[in-house]
């Protein structure tokens, strides 16, 4: 079970991240893995968890074993590249603008998958294209069913505020399989508007896409969550298509900041993913 | 008091008044008392009416007399005849009281009893037999039953909506019983208590006079009969206990620490249904059997209570459960299902659990938790997290035992929480709590971080629960870094 607020479970992340990252040895000068300590919040009990004291019992950090075996948990650690695709293949934090960061996700048992103690980690190509999919979204009562690709890599990143980031490349047999994808992801964004009536916040978790750019290799939307559990970013989404390959990039901001300019972002996306 | 009769003025004062002159009719009138005037004309309208209420009024027998109470308060007049008697009061009028029903009106102490005076004539019932009314009750009568009267509260109760073409005519009087009386009617019973009249009948009565009636083991009824909180059950309560009734299970007696104990698990709304037996002895003590399991009364002990293993699966829809499954899931609600299971909750009560999880688990998880229903492990709830409108940290606080939740993992919208799938579950999420490097989850629940203190609720390695789960091939997420001792998933993830 792992259903943190927003704040407290990067908070946790980060924390990770520090031992993680000490032990794999990653993240360049250009782009420092994000290694910050605890904050504040970590600390502190709140209604949903509390604390981890030091006198509590709790089982020693487990090194992590190679890409390919399995971890304490049992669980696969996934590969820092997919086939040809590898951290190149992603734009690197600097693309994405000031404050942003690699950001190494140490996984979570409970939600099925473990880290490799890097930014960027294997993905797997069946379970990748239904999780790109919104949830919530009010005019889409049936999905498009998404071309699996041959191979996927994430990379993740934390920005200013520890707003979230996310990319991933997915890597097709053919470019006609790729354009599919970018159609059901621009059939997603048309689908996902704004719904007739308010949404309440005890209502169910609704999310509303607000299409920018839409083109035959171009996705640019924004999304927004609103009800129970909504998420308090503004998500910025970029999807493009490089021949064979699509990328995605998701990048969260502060719902009263400035938001990405997608148009700038998208090309640098189409570049990485180009390489 | 000179007494003149109408007989007399025709007879004896009219012809004397003729004869002797006119200065002796004023005084012959003046004598005449109230009422007998009007118990005359009701003896003269009378004559030669048919004898469907009996027999026809004969010739006077006697002279009106005075009625009096028993602090010989003049009340009204009586005539007596032949075959009955004409009763006047100046309220009711003067009305004529024959046969069985002037026998038992007699009987009472006329009108000078707690009938009083009666204030219509007797009439006839579309049921059969014939009633009479009067001031202070009424009297029934037929052949078959004879003649009673009915007073009070219970006259009140048997007058009450259709009581009285349920009960029919009374076959007894108005009874005393310890607490109260009895009434015993050709459709049933009214017990009249502190409390009020209350009407008992069919398999309820039967059973409630097999243990005894009103000096039994349920005392008198506090309650009528009502409908249960089962569909097409009944239900009456006693001082002392309950019958319950349904086509399928008949009538059946629960009382005493049995009753008790399942009134405070909610009675037939519980798991347990209905009662199936009376209370019956067993070895050192009672039971009752019920649709569902059995409540144990062993002598100097608290009640337990054992249920019957019954599970159900249904398919379900998006409907129902609106905040755990949302368009864009990978697993939707035809590849659900909805498990209905029983579990033993806290209290050592059997509850019904609903339980959403992928179609190819639902077995496994039947598996399981019908072994941890044989173990009696207490589980403290099993709910759908939309309950908690699909939040996990609530659902979590609540210490619910749940599996389906459809959702993302924090903080990357493009990775779904194994949770979404359905095949994997989280059971007493306090007693075994999530465990990250800083927190530990729900808030509470760290001193269950002591694993080798078990108490209530934990999953321990040798208990039914995870063997349950090992068996199914379902790893514990106790054996990781950062335990999370409430997780069991189908991948192991």
């Amino acid at each position: 079970m792992s259903a943190f607020p927003p704040r407290r479970r990067i908070s946790f992340l980060v924390t990770v991240t520090a031992a993680v990252a000490v032990l794999a040895g990653c993240g360049g000068a250009d782009d420092p893995v994000r290694q910050a300590g605890p904050s504040p919040s970590t600390e502190s009990v709140s209604s949903a968890g509390e604390a981890v004291v030091p006198a509590t019992p709790s089982a020693p950090a487990t090194p992590l074993p190679s890409p390919g075996k399995t971890d304490a948990a049992g669980l696969v650690v996934p590969a820092r590249t997919a086939g040809d695709l590898d951290e190149l293949s992603v734009p690197p934090p600097s693309d994405l603008g000031r404050g942003w960061q690699q950001f190494i996700d140490p996984g979570d048992v409970a939600e099925g998958y473990t880290g490799n103690g890097a930014w960027v980690r294997e993905r797997g190509a069946s379970e990748v294209v239904q999780a790109v999919v919104p949830l919530g979204c009010a005019g889409l009562t049936s999905p498009p069913v998404l071309p699996v690709p041959q191979h996927a890599l994430e990379a993740t990143y934390r920005g200013p505020g520890d707003a979230p980031g996310v990319a991933i490349v997915l890597d097709y047999a053919s470019s006609a399989q790729a354009s599919r994808f970018v159609a059901g992801m621009a059939k997603i964004a048309r689908s996902c508007e704004e719904p007739a009536g308010k949404v309440r916040a005890d209502d169910p978790l609704t999310v509303v896409v607000e299409p920018v750019r839409i083109g035959a290799r171009t996705v640019l939307d924004r999304r927004r969550e609103y009800g129970v559990g909504a998420s308090e970013w503004l998500w910025s989404e970029m999807v493009v298509q490089h021949g064979a390959r699509v990328g995605l990039l998701i990048l969260a901001s502060p719902r009263s900041s400035e938001a990405p300019d997608l148009n700038r972002l998208s090309e640098r996306l189409r570049t990485s993913v180009s390489r | 008091m000179f007494a003149v009769n109408s007989w007399t003025v025709r007879l004896v004062v009219l012809p004397l008044a003729l004869l002797l002159g006119l200065l002796v009719l004023p005084a012959a009138q003046a004598a005449v008392e109230p009422g007998d005037s009007a118990i005359e004309a009701r003896w003269v309208a009378l004559q030669g009416t048919p004898g469907d209420l009996g027999p026809e009024l004969a010739a006077p027998n006697d002279k009106p007399r005075d009625v009096r109470n028993s602090q010989n308060v003049l009340l009204g007049r009586v005539q007596d005849f032949t075959a009955g008697s004409i009763f006047w009061s100046t309220g009711t009028g003067a009305w004529d009281v024959r046969g069985a029903i002037r026998d038992r009106y007699l009987a009472a102490g006329g009108a000078g009893g707690t009938l009083g005076f009666p204030t219509a004539a007797p009439e006839t019932l579309a049921s059969g037999g014939a009633q009479q009314v009067f001031t202070g009750g009424r009297i029934y009568w037929s052949d078959v039953t004879g003649a009673h009267a009915l007073q009070g509260a219970v006259l009140a109760r048997y007058l009450a909506g259709a009581t009285a073409a349920l009960l029919k005519l009374p076959t007894t009087d108005e009874t005393a019983v310890a607490g109260g009386s009895r009434t015993v009617f050709q459709g049933g019973e009214i017990y009249r208590s502190a409390v009020g009249a209350r009407v008992v009948s069919g398999a309820i009565l039967a059973r409630y006079l097999a243990l005894g009636g009103s000096t039994g083991v349920l005392g008198m009824p506090t309650s009528e009969e009502v409908a249960a909180q089962v569909a097409g059950a009944r239900v009456s309560v006693f001082a002392k206990g309950r019958i319950y009734w349904s086509a399928g299970t008949g009538a059946r007696a629960v009382y005493g620490g049995i009753l008790a104990k399942y009134l405070a698990m909610s009675g037939e709304r519980a798991y347990l249904g209905l009662p199936k037996s009376s209370v019956y002895a067993v070895r050192g003590g009672h039971r009752v059997s019920f649709i569902y399991g059995y409540i144990t009364q062993l002598s100097g002990k608290s009640a337990v209570v054992t249920g019957y293993w019954r599970a159900s699966v249904r398919t379900i829809t998006a409907r129902e459960i609106p905040y755990t499954y949302r368009s864009g899931c990978p697993v939707g609600p035809a590849s659900l299902r909805r498990v209905k299971m029983p579990y033993y909750d806290w209290a050592g009560v059997p509850r019904l659990g609903d339980l959403i999880v992928r179609t190819s688990a639902a077995d496994d998880m039947q598996r399981v938790f019908k072994r941890a229903f044989g173990a009696r492990f207490p589980i403290r709830q099993i709910r759908p997290v939309d309950v908690w409108k699909g939040s996990d940290i609530a659902a979590m606080a609540a210490d619910n035992t749940s599996a389906f939740n459809c959702r993302k993992v924090t903080g990357n919208p493009y990775r779904l929480s194994q949770h979404s799938y359905g095949h994997a579950i989280d059971i007493n999420t306090v007693e075994n709590p999530y465990v990250t490097a800083t927190q530990v989850y729900p808030a509470g629940s760290r001193t269950y971080l002591n694993r080798r203190w078990v108490r209530k609720g934990m999953i321990v390695s040798s208990g039914p629960i995870a063997a349950g789960m090992r068996a199914e091939g379902w790893p514990w997420g106790a054996r990781w870094s950062h335990p999370d001792y409430q997780h069991f998933s189908a991948n192991g993830g």
